[in-house]
């Protein structure tokens, strides 16, 4: 490749302003939210989808790959260029294109932070679903890329559920439409295999998202446990009894103490764990609601069972638990964010054992994840001073991932696959899964120019991790 | 396909016959009429035991290139365009297991063959159930729902089955059996391949298994109605709903024509299915008439039970499937009752699918259905040929414009399905 060349092109394309190529610039691109780093060559902020054409279609003439990065959230290394290429930063793709009451919809530009749609609409009673907890940051091309999640998808699905249609730039620099403003589209649902795709597929230029009603009444309520294994087990009792929340989370012992640090909301200090319950819908259907969870918590021997006054109150409770990573970022220099699934009713077991884990490899745990969903979100702090950490990290996080398969779990329920997993693809799926999926990936990126190195297993790879050398983002203070 | 075989040469059965053995037979003349689409028979029926025999089935079909039609309970099995040949009819109905059933989860995993009704029934049991209810639940599979992408009203609550499926095992067009997704709720590892299948009408392979996320049952359910002067004014009651925070399962909004097929009052209807605990139930029957009466309905009150909807439509009906944006629905419902006046429609008045059935003369039919397939994409929607007499397929399409690049589907289908023997033809594009 002829990086001056090449940079040349891409500053005919966007002008001088949207070119990014300075060493210190590219060092700053090389993070995301995870643990794996690595710089592109060039990264070029493009303005429209012609723009975004017209560099996909350099790249392919230069034999460049081409990343899209959304805000850099991602926890698992997506928008990382491994391989080096073009990162194509949508932060000037921000616009909130059409909000379409009638239809129920809104049309986004990829760059647009999760939050800021909600906001736009909020004074219609209307809402954008998905609710990342990095949602302040993140963006929704981001979110399609990793097919977000969020504390309140248990009961309203997660992004790909409202997520109708897209605008794609393909490998070949065509700028096409998949799914629309209706439902049921005739052929294959391209939309669908494209949503959490990690931008492997094509770059997404334009997104049509579902519009929802708020609800009518909200009730939040945190219960107080004397152990995480209590409070799993009224996790599993509360979805077994077949009642589903809007949101059911939970923060363990050391995840509350950091959080009541940075939020002074009041939080029991003495608490093995807290579930953060909520309830939505008309008045009558949630105080019904309400009755029952509680009765299920007292069976298992709830400590208390407190219910948010207000709206201050209740903004007050979720900031905690939206700003908790942050948070811990303040008690180690460094932590490592996993993100399994398991079966909600193993819940309790699973736990005991990523705590045992944790322990044989001497590493400080929180817990702070979506209950009501089985996805964990075991955290692992560490000191990458300290030379043999980051082994031990890695290894008790494949430890923790094949806990997750031994009871039918998934390696990851929101933040995807990216670089960090690609290698432990090998403990979910056999050989024929993986070239199915690599099928797909031939039909719509034969030439593998959307960023490569992701997803797959790495040749040979069969369940182990690699030890790579590690640089860390520590989220500290981030805001979130 | 080779050449050899589109050029109607009929490839030979025997290594089919030969691999599978005693699931393979010669269709009895009673069964044919049943089994054939369009007049087109199949020349053998074959009724795989396991995922392997379907597997084998595939690879053998492909090698020596026989049309493949999956079937389940051949209730639309009509649907899409002509085959353009059947050789094998590969009937999944034997593969109806409950693989694993987890209550506590809200899960549950079945084989493709198993008939809704029997889901439901298993379901029921634990106060639980898949929140679907398509066309012909008696008869219907899983399989079949999933290819054709079944659904009816209660999409607008829980969404339809590209949202309640979790994970598949299915078997791809070359024999390849791969799964997708898991049992877990949430899932994002790797590529999510169970979109691919899902109304994808058996052209890419078989699903052979199917994962759920299921729901608790409502405790209580009830039904509002109201009818109103027009179409304008029902969907405006409708729209209104749509932007109200209540525990609507669905809602039915029934032409004068439909109504009066269905054995109600000739006028238009909208009917509201309400889900959640009595006392949420209870209050939205009574707010209801305040609601509809405010978008100018000549009455509203309670109904005792859902309008029998599911199935209306007699045999030699045109059946034309549109899907709007919801604020879309008035003007191609107009456009329908004044085109079409002699056919009733249903419209899924809170996610914006409209079905619409009536006598359709072949003369007039063409001309009428391209005229309303172009009113419905102006207005950023799609129409289908649900139904049809083979004269009337033969001079329109089916499917109409597909909604993404046809290259990109192609490039699907080729990729899953290299030979081109699972329903060749029938999907869009002559996909
Ligand atoms: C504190 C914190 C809390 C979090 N909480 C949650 C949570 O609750 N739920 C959750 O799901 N995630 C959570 N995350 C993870 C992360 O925020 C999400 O994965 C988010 O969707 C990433 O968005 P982003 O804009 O930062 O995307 P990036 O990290 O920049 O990119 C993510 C992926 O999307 C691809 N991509 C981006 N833009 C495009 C595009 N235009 N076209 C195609 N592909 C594209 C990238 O290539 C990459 O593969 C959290 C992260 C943090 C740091």
């Amino acid at each position: 490749m002829d990086r001056r060349e090449l940079v040349r092109e891409l500053v005919a394309v966007v002008g001088q302003d949207g070119v990014l190529a300075s060493d210190y610039d590219l060092l700053l691109y090389q993070y995301d939210g995870s643990i794996d780093t690595a710089r592109p060559d060039v990264v070029v902020l493009p303005r429209s989808a012609e723009q975004v054409a017209a560099i996909v279609r350099l790249a392919g003439v230069h034999g460049v790959p081409v990343v899209a990065r959304g805000a850099g959230t991602g926890l698992s290394g997506g928008c990382i260029p491994v391989a080096g290429g073009i990162l194509l930063g949508f932060a000037r793709m921000n616009r909130i294109v059409e909000i379409d009451l009638p239809d129920l919809r809104a049309v986004v530009e990829p760059g647009v932070v999760n939050l800021h749609l909600s906001q736009a609409v909020a004074h219609e009673r209307l809402q954008y679903v998905p609710d990342p907890s990095s949602q302040k940051a993140c963006t929704i091309g981001g979110n399609v890329g990793e097919n977000a999640g969020g504390p309140h998808t248990l009961a309203y699905g997660v992004t790909t559920n409202h997520v109708l249609g897209l605008e794609l730039v393909t490998a070949e620099g065509e700028i096409v439409q998949v799914g629309g403003r209706a439902l049921d589209g005739p052929g294959y649902d391209l939309t669908g295999l494209l949503v959490g795709s990690e931008g492997t597929l094509g770059v997404v230029t334009k997104i049509i998202v579902r519009l929802a009603p708020l609800p009518e009444a909200v009730k939040t309520l945190l219960a107080v446990f004397e152990s995480v294994r209590k409070a799993s087990e009224a996790v599993s009792r509360i979805i077994g009894a077949g009642v589903v929340p809007a949101a059911l989370e939970m923060m363990d012992a050391v995840t509350l103490r950091a959080v009541e640090e940075a939020t002074h909301f009041g939080y029991p200090m003495d608490a093995g764990a807290v579930l953060i319950i909520e309830l939505e819908g008309l008045r009558e259907a949630i105080e019904e609601q309400a009755e029952q969870v509680g009765a299920l918590c007292r069976e298992v021997g709830v400590l208390d069972l407190r219910v948010a006054r207000d709206d201050r109150e209740r903004a007050l409770l979720w900031k905690g638990r939206k700003e908790a990573f942050g948070a811990l970022g303040r008690l180690c220099p460094e932590y490592y964010v996993m993100d399994g699934v398991v079966p909600r009713s193993k819940l309790p077991e699973v736990l005991d054992e990523i705590t045992a884990i944790a322990e044989r490899y001497g590493l400080r745990l929180a817990n702070v994840f979506h209950a009501g969903d089985g996805n964990l979100h075991p955290l692992l702090m560490f000191d990458s001073d300290d030379p043999t950490a980051e082994q031990r990290v890695r290894e008790a996080g494949a430890e923790v991932l094949r806990v997750c398969a031994a009871v039918g779990g998934s390696p990851t329920g929101e933040h995807g696959i990216g670089v960090e997993k690609r290698d432990l693809m090998p403990l979910f799926f056999d050989d024929a899964d993986i070239e199915a999926m690599k099928r797909l990936k031939a039909v719509f990126d034969p030439d593998e120019r959307f960023n490569p190195g992701k997803i797959f297993p790495t040749p040979g790879a069969c369940g182990e991790l690699k030890p790579r050398s590690v640089s860390v983002a520590s989220l500290a203070g981030g805001g979130w | 396909m080779s050449a050899a075989t589109e050029a109607g040469v009929q490839p030979s059965l025997a290594p089919l016959a030969d691999a599978l053995g005693a699931a393979c037979r010669e269709p009895s003349p009673d069964e044919l009429a049943a089994l054939a689409i369009h007049g087109i028979r199949p020349r053998l029926v074959c009724v795989p035991q396991s995922v392997a025999e379907v597997s084998a089935a595939l690879r053998v079909a492909g090698a020596a290139g026989l049309a493949i039609i999956p079937a389940g309970g051949l209730t639309q099995l009509g649907l899409g365009a002509p085959p353009r040949r059947s050789d094998v009819l590969l009937d999944l109905r034997a593969l109806a297991a409950v693989v694993e059933y987890a209550p506590e989860d809200l899960t549950a995993t079945v084989q493709a063959g198993m008939r809704l009704v029997d889901l439901r029934r298993l379901l029921a049991e634990r106060g639980q159930f898949l929140p679907l209810n398509p066309p012909l639940p008696d008869d219907a599979t899983v399989g079949g729902i999933l290819a054709t992408n079944a659904h009816g009203s209660w999409r607008a609550r829980y969404g339809a089955l590209r949202d309640l499926l979790i994970g598949s095992r299915v078997v791809h067009g070359d024999g390849l059996v791969s799964h997708s997704g898991g049992k877990v709720v949430k899932n994002v590892a790797g590529y999510d391949l169970n979109k691919a299948w899902v109304g994808s009408l058996g052209t890419l392979g078989v699903v052979v298994e199917a994962t759920f996320k299921l729901q608790p049952l409502p405790a209580a359910r009830g039904w509002s109605e109201a009818a109103f002067a027009d179409v304008a004014a029902a969907v405006g009651a409708a729209g209104r709903l749509a932007r109200a925070p209540l525990p609507y399962l669905g809602a039915e909004l029934l032409t004068p024509r439909a109504a009066a097929a269905v054995g109600l009052a000739a006028e238009h209807l909208l009917v509201v299915e309400w889900g959640g605990p009595a006392a949420a139930v209870a209050r939205c029957q009574r707010e209801w008439p305040a609601l509809a009466h405010a978008a100018e309905a000549r009455r509203a009150g309670d109904r005792q039970a859902a309008p029998p909807t599911a199935t209306w439509g007699s045999a030699d009906e045109v059946v034309l499937r549109a899907s709007l944006p919801l604020g879309h629905v008035v003007p191609l419902l107009a456009e329908l009752e004044s085109q079409w006046p002699a056919a009733g429609a249903v419209a899924q008045a809170l996610t914006g699918t409209i079905r619409a059935a009536g006598p359709l003369e072949l003369g007039p039919g063409a001309p009428l259905v391209r005229h309303l397939r172009g009113f419905a994409t102006a207005l950023g929607g799609w129409l289908v040929v649900e139904r049809a007499p083979l004269a009337l397929k033969e001079q329109v399409d089916v499917w109409g414009p597909p909604a993404g690049p046809l290259e990109l589907m192609r490039r699907l289908k080729q990729a899953f399905d290299p030979a081109g023997i699972m329903n060749h033809g029938r999907f869009v594009g002559g996909l």
